[in-house]
């Protein structure tokens, strides 16, 4: 076998379908000297899904999660030039494994949310000051929006309870039924995230980019014990403090 | 040809607060370029901090070179967008390929060394080198397989691309030591058939040893015979910028600077031979 790409297609075959035979013609060397390349390429991107998914990592145990590993790379092999990459599609692929649990997708969401959020855009984030220093008349047509270093995040089952469990290394027990909205984000170089309360969730989708009259206007729509007005102040001031906000341009 | 920055650590994040924070005793610091391609965070803002106050050099582990597949244009749109932003005295990859079929192992594998090989390779980092508007490095790969299909010796391959290409060499001379164990060749044989005026940096660092082979770990220190081989180097290669590659078993920064310190005692007589240390690279054309 002389031609590079065929070269190349057998190989990365060989390796990365985790063979140890040593093709005459191919390669000069032992099995076992091949099965390093494998066993590299398999380790590599399990340490990373490791670092990706620790929650999932607990909650699985070490040997099943490097079995679904191994399954993952066979149906989704890395296409990206960075390995960070390499689990942006574990919860879709999780969702789409009838022999797994169902939450283990949405637990899997959740991680890779804190994960892409970690790395995100910077931004000016708003703060009190700046709407303190809004003329009155400017307040309901100013536009807010999330920084990018956020995102939100909707589930069926309650796996942010399932994530507290594993941080706080307490009992795990499967996540009831439950859906949910959950608020990603970054503040400084800590990642954070909340479980929105219900009319929190459904503003919050207005917010991706809006007015503070649209806020308001949005808890007008849902049936809630405050007043708009009171209830948006309260939910732009929760924001504001996370540093969640930035000034839509 | 190259800029002479002195002796150099790979930035790691255990050690971003003691760098940011401190004032380690360190020439220059190399950063892995795709660590850096994200849109913000924490590595953006250590990279800005550190840029301030040292000279960065980025070395690429995704470029893949010698692949079959076609270049990556976005990743080489992004690494260019960074090289803009960081202005790197060097950048450099790999002599391997780590992609095929638009999949990527994430892995540094070794090429047949073949004619057709070294044309693809050269056309290639021609290609790269205008995209980036500036020459390039690549680092001898360490590797455990040989292709039956290789016809030239690595060193003289990767030469020959440096030649052709007009691009310059990262010599790793744990890599040398490691492959040249596993596959039998001389070491000493391979530095003499590097061509010393393409030689822009030199990695050191430490490897295991697992008996029917060597396997290139970076988890611990520099071993006595790749601090033999690098004053082979240094003596054919002169006051080449130098820096110890850690990636696991990562010690505190004093250590790795005692290491430094070590390379420093080696070369001090070809840097004493040397008052230019800080000639500026030509552009590439």
């Amino acid at each position: 076998m002389r031609d590079l790409s065929a070269i190349q297609r057998r190989f990365y075959e060989l390796v990365t379908g985790g063979s140890i035979a040593v093709e005459p013609g191919l390669v000069v060397g032992s099995p076992e000297r091949l099965a390093i390349y494998a066993r590299m390429y398999l380790d590599r991107l399990h340490d990373v899904l490791w670092d990706d998914y620790p929650k999932l990592v607990a909650v699985l145990g070490a040997a099943v999660f490097r079995a679904l590993v191994e399954r993952y790379l066979r149906a989704s092999p890395p296409t990206s030039f960075t390995v960070c990459d390499t689990g942006a599609t574990l919860p879709e692929y999780l969702a789409t494994r009838d022999d797994l649990s169902p939450w283990l997708a949405d637990l899997a969401r959740l991680e890779r949310a804190r994960v892409d959020v970690f790395d995100a855009a910077d931004a000016r984030v708003l703060s009190r000051d700046d709407l303190a220093g809004l003329a009155p008349e400017d307040w309901v047509g100013f536009s807010i929006g999330w920084v990018p270093a956020s995102t939100i995040v909707r589930v069926a089952w309650a796996v942010d309870d399932l994530w507290n469990a594993v941080e706080e290394e307490t009992t795990l027990e499967p996540p009831s039924q439950s859906p949910r909205t959950i608020l990603v984000w970054r503040r400084a170089l800590t990642v954070f995230h909340r479980t929105l309360e219900p009319d929190e969730a459904a503003v919050a989708e207005v917010v991706r980019t809006c007015t503070i009259g649209d806020v308001c206007a949005a808890i007008g729509e849902i049936d809630t014990t405050t007043t708009p007005a009171q209830r948006a102040i309260e939910l732009l001031t929760r924001w504001l403090d996370a540093e969640t906000l930035a000034a839509a341009t | 040809m190259f800029p002479r920055l002195g002796f150099g650590l790979g930035l790691r994040t255990t050690h971003y607060q003691d760098v940011v924070g401190g004032d380690p005793r360190v020439d220059w610091w190399e950063v892995i370029s795709e660590n850096f391609l994200v849109a913000g965070g924490n590595p953006r803002r250590v990279l800005r901090a550190v840029r301030e106050r040292w000279p960065i050099v980025m070395h690429g582990v995704s470029l893949s070179i010698g692949s079959a597949d076609p270049l990556d244009e976005a990743y080489l749109t992004r690494l260019a967008a960074l090289v803009t932003e960081v202005e790197p005295a060097i950048v450099s990859d790999h002599l391997c390929w780590s992609s095929f079929g638009g999949h990527s192992a994430h892995d540094l594998w070794p090429l047949p060394y073949t004619e057709q090989a070294l044309a693809h390779v050269v056309a290639r980092v021609q290609q790269v080198q205008d995209h980036l508007r500036r020459r390039i490095l690549l680092e001898n790969p360490s590797s455990y397989i040989a292709f039956a299909a290789s016809e030239i010796p690595e060193a003289e391959f990767l030469a020959e691309v440096a030649r052709r290409a007009d691009c310059g060499i990262l010599l790793d001379v744990n890599n040398v030591f490691v492959s040249a164990t596993n596959h039998g060749w001389d070491p000493h044989a391979y530095l003499a058939a590097i061509p010393a005026d393409r030689v822009g940096q030199i990695h050191l660092a430490g490897h295991s040893d697992h008996g029917t082979h060597l396997l290139d770990t970076h988890d611990q220190p520099v071993c006595d015979a790749v601090w033999d081989l690098y004053a082979a180097a240094i003596a054919r290669f002169g006051d080449v910028s130098t820096m110890i590659e850690r990636d696991d078993h990562i010690p505190p920064i004093p250590e790795l600077v005692g290491e430094l310190d070590r390379a420093r005692e080696i070369a001090m007589p070809v840097r004493s031979r040397r008052p230019d240390r800080l000639t500026h690279e030509v552009p590439h054309a």
